[in-house]
C-alpha cells in the first residue's frame, strides 16, 4: 500500500504549549522519511514557524477568506507531499468551525488525504473540555493526544473533569520528554534545522563548519547534542507509532463503511 | 397532485427576490418536486440565467403571458409554479390574478398557492404587508427575511412590526440568513443553481473547480434555507391533499 498524504494539524487554545516546536518535529520527522511537507503558519502577527523555515512556509490568516481559500484549497488539491499547519490558538474556534462547514475531512479522504489532529492541551480543564468537542467532531479524521511534559501535572478541577477522564483512555498518544531548560533553549533557536540536525546525528556526523557566533547552540557541545538527539528520537518514535495507529483506524473506518 | 403557485415578490427593489426563487427551486428539486419557474423581469430575467432549463421569461402585465402560466397549470407535469415578481408589481400582480379569479379556485381547491413576500430591512417593507395581505386571507403568507446580503439588522421597531404582524393571522416568518460575500460572488459569476456550485459542476455539468472554502459557505449555508423550509412545513403546504 503506498504510503499515505497526511494533513497534520497541530492544535491548541491555549498559547505556549508547544505547537510551533511540535509542527516543527513533525516537519523533520517527515523530511527524513523522504517526504517534502508543505508548511502552513496561522500566526500572521508572530510567524514562529516561518522563522524556522523561511521561504518554504505559507502565511494564512485565517480571519480573510482569501487566506481561508489558499490554505483549505491548496490542503485538498492533489498533493504531492504532506502538509503541517501551526495553527494559532487565537484562530483555534474559527478554523475547526471552518473546517466543519466545508466538510474538508471528507473532501481530502476522497482524494486519498487523511487528516490527523495532534491536540495538545494544558493542565487546565478547559482544554479537555474543547480536545474532547474536537474530536467528537470530527470523527472522520485522526486525533492523537500530545502529553507535552513541559506543561506539568493536570489540574485538580481537570482531574475531576468528565473530559479530561474520557480523553485519558484516548489512543494513540504522543509523549513530549522534559527537556532540560538549555536543551529548551537550544532548541528553539531558530539557527537550528531540526531535520538536518537528526539527519547528522543518525549519521554520527560532526557539526556543520561554521564560526562558533553562527552555529545553533544545540551543536555546540557533546552533552547538547545527545541530549537534543535524544529527545528528538524519543518523539520520532512517539510520532511513527502515533500515525500508524491514524492510519490503522482509518482504514478499519473505510473497511467497516464499504463493507469490504 | 393539485398545482400549486408560489408567488415571490417584494414592491421594493433589491430585496433578494431572485435569490430566494433560486433557493426555492434547489429545495424542490431536492426533494424530488417537479417545478417550473416563471421569471417576470422581461425582456432579460435574471432568474432565467440560474435556472434556464426550467425557466420562461414573461411579461407578467401581458395578458397572453399570464395565459401562458395560469392556463397551464393543470396541463403542466410541473406541478409547482415559481413565479419570480419583478419589483414593483407584486401588489398590481396580486389584483390581477384576484379579477382573474385565481384566489377564487384558490378557496375552492383547485390550486394550492403561497406567496413569499420578500421584506427589506426599511420600515417600508412592513408598509407592504398591509398592502399584499388581504390577497392571501393570511394563508400561506410567508413574511420572509432576507439576511442574505446584510450585515447591519433590520431597523424595524419590534413594536410596529408585532403590530403589522398581527394583522397577518396564520403569517409564517422565515429567516434567510447570511452568505459570505466573496461565496455569493462567485455563484453569482459561475451562474449556476447553489446546488450545482456545491456539487462542483458548471452550466454544462463539467468539473468546476470552485473553491472548496466557497463550495463550503454556501453548502452550509443552504442547508440552514433548507432547514428553515423544512420547519415551516413547505413542502406539506403545498402538497397536501
Amino acid at each position: 500500500m503506498p504510503e499515505k498524504k497526511h494533513v497534520l494539524i497541530v492544535a491548541s487554545p491555549r498559547p505556549r504549549v508547544g505547537k510551533t516546536l511540535l509542527a516543527r518535529v513533525l516537519a523533520a520527522h517527515l523530511s527524513l522519511t523522504g517526504d517534502d511537507p508543505k508548511l502552513f503558519d496561522t500566526d500572521a502577527a508572530d510567524r514562529r514557524l516561518t522563522a524556522f523555515f523561511p521561504g518554504k512556509t505559507t502565511i494564512i490568516d485565517l480571519e480573510r477568506v482569501p487566506d481561508q481559500m489558499k490554505l483549505f484549497d491548496t490542503l485538498a488539491a492533489e498533493p504531492a507531499g504532506s502538509q503541517i499547519i501551526d495553527l494559532t490558538h487565537r484562530s483555534f474556534g474559527k478554523f475547526f468551525r471552518l473546517m466543519h462547514e466545508i466538510g474538508y475531512v471528507a473532501e481530502g479522504k476522497a482524494r486519498g488525504i487523511e487528516t490527523v489532529v495532534f491536540y495538545i492541551p494544558d493542565s487546565e480543564h478547559e482544554s479537555y473540555e474543547l480536545g474532547l468537542d474536537v474530536r467528537t467532531r470530527f470523527s472522520e479524521s485522526g486525533f492523537v493526544l500530545v502529553k507535552n511534559a513541559a506543561l506539568g501535572e493536570p489540574s485538580r478541577d481537570a482531574l475531576n473533569n468528565s473530559s479530561f477522564m474520557t480523553l485519558a483512555g484516548h489512543s494513540p498518544v504522543v509523549q513530549l520528554r522534559l527537556l532540560d531548560p538549555f536543551l529548551v533553549s537550544a532548541i528553539e533557536d531558530v539557527r537550528l534545522s531540526l531535520s538536518e540536525f537528526a539527519r547528522r546525528s543518525m549519521l554520527r556526523q560532526m557539526p556543520p563548519p561554521l564560526p562558533s557566533d553562527q552555529m545553533s547552540l544545540a551543536y555546540l557541545s557533546l552533552e547538547a547534542r545527545n541530549g537534543i538527539s535524544a529527545w528528538l528520537h524519543a518523539a520520532f518514535a512517539e510520532i511513527r507509532r502515533a500515525l500508524r495507529t491514524t492510519d490503522l483506524q482509518a482504514d478499519i473506518v473505510a473497511h467497516d463503511r464499504f463493507g469490504v | 397532485m393539485k398545482p400549486a403557485v408560489i408567488i415571490v415578490g417584494a414592491d421594493k427593489g433589491g430585496v433578494g427576490k431572485t435569490t430566494i426563487s433560486r433557493t426555492l427551486l434547489d429545495y424542490l428539486a431536492s426533494r424530488n418536486l417537479l417545478a417550473r419557474a416563471f421569471d417576470s423581469e422581461s425582456p432579460r430575467g435574471s432568474l432565467k440565467r440560474f435556472h434556464p432549463s426550467v425557466t420562461e421569461v414573461i411579461d407578467i402585465t401581458a395578458i397572453s403571458d399570464q395565459m401562458k402560466m395560469l392556463d397551464t397549470l393543470v396541463s403542466s407535469e410541473r406541478k409547482i409554479n415559481v413565479i419570480d415578481i419583478r419589483a414593483g408589481q407584486l401588489s398590481s400582480t396580486l389584483r390581477a390574478f384576484t379579477d382573474i379569479g385565481f384566489f377564487d379556485a384558490v378557496r375552492s381547491g383547485e390550486f394550492r398557492f403561497a406567496l413569499f413576500h420578500i421584506l427589506g430591512p426599511s420600515v417600508a417593507s412592513l408598509e407592504e404587508i398591509a398592502d399584499v395581505l388581504p390577497f392571501t386571507g393570511g394563508k400561506n403568507y410567508f413574511a420572509v427575511k432576507n439576511f442574505i446580503n446584510e450585515t447591519s439588522f433590520f431597523e424595524w421597531d419590534p413594536a410596529v412590526y408585532d403590530s403589522y404582524f398581527k394583522m397577518a393571522k396564520g403569517a409564517v416568518e422565515l429567516n434567510i440568513p447570511k452568505l459570505n460575500e466573496m461565496a455569493y460572488e462567485q455563484v453569482d459569476l459561475s451562474g449556476v443553481p447553489f446546488s450545482t456550485f456545491i456539487k462542483n459542476k458548471n452550466a454544462q455539468g463539467h468539473n468546476a473547480n470552485s473553491s472548496l472554502v466557497l463550495r463550503g459557505y454556501v453548502r452550509t449555508w443552504l442547508k440552514h434555507v433548507f432547514d428553515e423550509y423544512d420547519r415551516v412545513g413547505l413542502i406539506d403546504r403545498l402538497t397536501d391533499e
